[in-house]
């Protein structure tokens, strides 16, 4: 016979060969012997977990001669014509390619022809989240009263996209994702039964890539086999994986602790190169930091870490150099990492970003980057590490910080003090305001203040006058908005200037006539006002 | 025309070849990789060797099969392309009728689905039962850029197989003995290809393409002094270029990358090699922060227009003047560091 690939061939023949699962096949099982078997089935449940295969086979144990029967035998007729896929009362459709009401309409006229050989007609409705609403519709009613003989089971990976009405007359089934067991499981009696060899260590690297997909297990290992014939050691599934080594894992981790950038974008370019899988790498490298994250913050982490001894020894050591909110950081970072490589096409500088960023931690101004310099801060008064110098001189850093952040610490340090040095409103100048209105603006919008944030964009400071900031708007709607809530402004400015100041807000219109009582006389508006009135204008003055 | 076309590729073409020497032929791969790479040679010269009456894990190129193929006129080998923007469900539904006959003269009969990304939501569903257990004498191919936009269910359903840019030096040393290149053109066009190698094929066959870098190039140097106003007149200037949009704003992307990795002192990996002093200058008066949000925006920006129906006009000047309040930000501001 002619090579079929593994997950065919190894299909499950009866409900006993199905891995996991257990609670579906124990019910299913009890269903047939107590003959309280339903009239319609929904399975659902991400990929390769078993739901065509069990649709199959329930099938099976209720037209096999002996049945219905928890235990087809497999070698009457009819279960041989189910398992070649040519039975006529086991009418599996492809409702992704028929999805049309007319189908549906077909599928409803033959349904009343009772079965020719077995004891039920079984309808497999398989991806049956892509029939159209109205063939969904059009289903309802068969679906509800099927004649006796005629059992449906719709198959699904996304059971939200069914309607109701459709949920409410199934019996629904979940079925989950496979554990890394139950495949390891599976895998190895598929390799006995092939007569392939293959390492511990092997099998657990296809299990845990395979995501909870047994058909997707079963590919990788056919791929290996075809790979790598019929001796599979760990690294013959890492190559055919496009998986990054173990070891590059210590090492950019290593790199991230040295904040090492030449180091950092090397690696990153090596494994661009050989063209490893972007995504499985950050995924690799978080759970690396996961790891690292148990051994720090866990007593005993045996049974949550699966590695080699070897490998804990050196995750014991680099545990020792970071601190776990420096490590949550990093994941925080990688996560989003991940989720921009999902829709790039420039793979490489997103995961260049991603290095530069995870290293210059320390001149990032996210929220999670301040906590992590925190935290290190902490960490070093906690020591008593810190020696105040000279608070003119600029340098209060302490030696051993030096040089890792040599680059940005004289300007943080620089912002800092104008922030402390302003104590009096007399010394800000509008200028100190405008440099720091992005900032300021930008705090709004993480304070979720969307809305003020909004106004005040279209604004602009205009002049300081003692202790008040004027604030120029150009729609009065905005200038009255704002002014409802200059509380709030005023305390965020304190905050950014290290000033009480007062907020004025006025309305400009146009910047040049505030102010000038010719040019609002001038205005095209007034003179309207005061032709419809037939008046004249007495007094200008601001509404303030 | 054998494997040997392929250039780099080994892993790729180890699998696949094993396969074939093994009689282990899946029903269903899929080949995953950035365009370039040679998907597509390989996918051909697959189908080709699937076939081939002489060779046994490879394609002789001499049999009446080979050269069938070569001529374009095998009927066993089917290829199917995206039919406007997407590939649609009718194509795959006339997929599903067709296979189930038998190959009129070979062993197998091999799809190839050229842009396998590109399915709809629909086209992709109704493949998955034929891409579970086509009949026993089919074998389909798909393509597809991005890993990320294939169905899960699809991907279980095929033999992955990974490919990856090949070493700079491989295509430097096969641009030089095939194009006779001087060693200065062979190093920017490897640099520019990044690891592809159709690309470099591109940039040395099609002249225009090197003027029309340039000319992007220019474009983006000149985004220095530019002021609101002009930026919408820039704008303009990308709209003339509508189709190639996607590759201009990768350009833009590269450019603020180089910057980046220059900032960082690192000169290695730079891929506008050529352009080294305007870059060294323009880097100086950058802070990191900044650029990284410049690279920011522009990613931004290129997924909205590949992936939602958006105004381009509007995306392109909502990016363009953003990135100058970057730069006013960010640019020449001494050493003011990251606030």
């Amino acid at each position: 016979m002619a090579y079929v690939s593994l997950y065919r061939k190894w299909r499950p023949q009866d409900f006993s060969d199905i891995a996991g699962q257990k609670n579906i096949i124990k019910t299913l099982e009890n269903a047939i012997r107590m003959d309280r078997i339903a009239h319609a089935y929904l399975f659902c449940g991400s990929r390769g977990t078993g739901k065509t295969s069990t649709a199959k086979i329930l099938a099976k144990a209720l037209n096999c001669t002996e049945g219905p029967t928890t235990l087809p035998c497999g070698d009457c007729e009819p279960c041989k014509k189910i398992k070649n896929n040519n039975s006529i009362d086991v009418i599996e459709i492809d409702a992704a390619s028929n999805r049309g009401i007319d189908e549906i309409r077909d599928l409803r006229d033959k349904v009343k022809f009772a079965p020719t050989e077995g004891n039920y007609k079984v309808y497999i409705i398989d991806e049956v989240h892509m029939l159209t609403t109205e063939a969904f519709n059009a289903l309802l009613k068969t679906l509800e009263e099927p004649p006796g003989y005629v059992i449906f089971v719709l198959a699904t990976t996304e059971p939200h996209k069914l309607l109701p009405t459709i949920l409410s007359r199934c019996q629904r089934f979940d079925f989950s994702k496979l554990t890394i067991e139950d495949i390891i499981q599976r895998l190895d009696y598929i390799c006995k039964k092939e007569g392939i060899t293959i390492s511990n260590e092997g099998l657990k690297v296809i299990a845990r890539n395979a995501d909870g997909g047994m058909r997707d297990a079963i590919s990788i290992l056919d791929q290996v086999i075809s790979f790598a014939g019929e001796n599979i050691e760990e690294k013959d599934v890492s190559v055919v994986l496009g998986l990054v080594d173990r070891e590059l894992l210590f090492d950019l981790t290593d790199i991230l602790i040295e904040k090492n950038i030449d180091q950092g974008l090397a690696l990153i370019n090596n494994i661009v190169r050989e063209g490893k899988n972007a995504t499985q790498f950050i995924n690799d490298l978080i759970n690396h930091l996961r790891n690292l994250l148990l051994i720090k913050e866990c007593s005993s982490v045996d049974k949550l870490i699966d590695l080699t001894d070897d490998d804990k020894v050196r995750l014991d050591k680099q545990v020792d150099e970071v601190t776990s909110q420096r490590l949550l950081n990093w994941v925080d970072i990688l996560k989003k990492v991940g989720y921009d490589l999902k829709r790039t096409s420039q793979p490489r500088v997103i995961l260049e970003m991603g290095i530069i960023k995870l290293i210059n931690i320390d001149k990032d101004r996210s929220m999670d980057s301040f906590l992590d310099r925190l935290t290190q801060l902490e960490d070093k008064i906690k020591e008593g590490k810190i020696q105040v110098s000279d608070s003119n001189n600029n340098k209060k850093v302490e030696e051993s910080q030096k040089p890792e952040n040599d680059q940005a610490n004289p300007k943080t340090q620089l912002e800092e003090n104008k922030v402390v040095r302003i104590k009096s409103p007399a010394d800000l100048k509008l200028e100190d305001v405008k440099e720091r209105w992005e900032d300021i603006l930008d705090y709004f919008r993480q304070q979720k203040k969307m809305r003020l944030q909004a106004l005040l964009r279209d604004a602009e400071p205009i002049s300081i006058d003692g202790n008040k900031l004027i604030i120029a708007f150009e729609h009065e709607f905005h200038k009255d908005s704002v002014q409802r809530e200059k509380d709030s402004v005023a305390s965020v400015l304190k905050k950014f200037l290290g000033v009480s100041l007062k907020v004025n807000c006025i309305f400009s219109g146009n910047n040049e006539d505030v102010g000038s009582e010719d040019d609002i006389l001038d205005h095209p508006l007034v003179q309207e006002v005061v032709r419809v009135f037939n008046g004249e204008v007495v007094k200008v003055s601001s509404l303030d | 025309m054998s494997f040997n076309d392929l250039v780099g590729q080994d892993l790729a073409k180890t699998i696949l070849k094993r396969s074939l020497k093994a009689d282990r032929l899946s029903h269903a791969y899929l080949f995953i990789g950035e365009s370039g790479l040679g998907k597509d040679i390989a996918a051909f010269e697959f189908s080709k060797a699937i076939n081939c009456h002489e060779s046994e894990d490879d394609s002789c190129g001499e049999c009446i099969s080979c050269r069938k193929a070569v001529n374009n006129n095998h009927p066993d080998i089917k290829e199917i392309r995206p039919e406007g923007a997407s590939i649609k469900i009718d194509q795959i539904r006339e997929l599903q009728q067709e296979i189930i006959y038998k190959p009129y003269e070979s062993k197998k009969k091999v799809y190839i689905i050229y842009s396998g990304d590109k399915m709809n939501i629909q086209a992709a569903n109704s493949l998955l039962k034929t891409l579970e257990e086509p009949p026993s004498h089919a074998i389909i191919i798909l393509l597809a850029d991005n890993v990320n936009k294939i169905l899960p269910t699809i991907i279980s359903r095929c033999q992955l197989i990974r490919f990856k840019r090949v070493s700079e030096l491989l295509i430097k040393d096969n641009i030089i003995s095939n194009y006779g290149l001087d060693e200065k053109k062979a190093d920017l066009i490897t640099a520019l290809s990044g690891g592809r190698y159709k690309v470099a094929l591109n940039l040395i066959e099609d002249q225009e393409l090197l003027q029309e870098r340039d000319r992007v190039l220019d474009l983006i140097i000149s985004f220095k002094g530019i002021d609101k106003v002009e930026a919408f007149s820039v704008v303009q200037d990308l709209l003339d270029d509508r189709e190639r949009i996607s590759q201009i704003l990768d350009q833009i992307l590269v450019w603020y990358r180089d910057l980046l990795v220059l900032k960082l002192n690192k000169e290695v990996n730079l891929v506008n090699i050529d352009y080294l002093d305007q870059l060294e200058k323009e880097s100086n008066g950058w802070n990191i922060k900044g650029l990284e949000d410049i690279i920011k925006l522009i990613e931004e920006t290129n997924n909205v227009i590949r992936g939602i129906n958006v105004n381009l006009q509007l995306s392109l000047e909502v990016m363009m003047l953003k990135l100058i309040r970057l730069r006013g930000k960010n640019y020449d501001q001494g050493n003011r560091g990251y606030f």
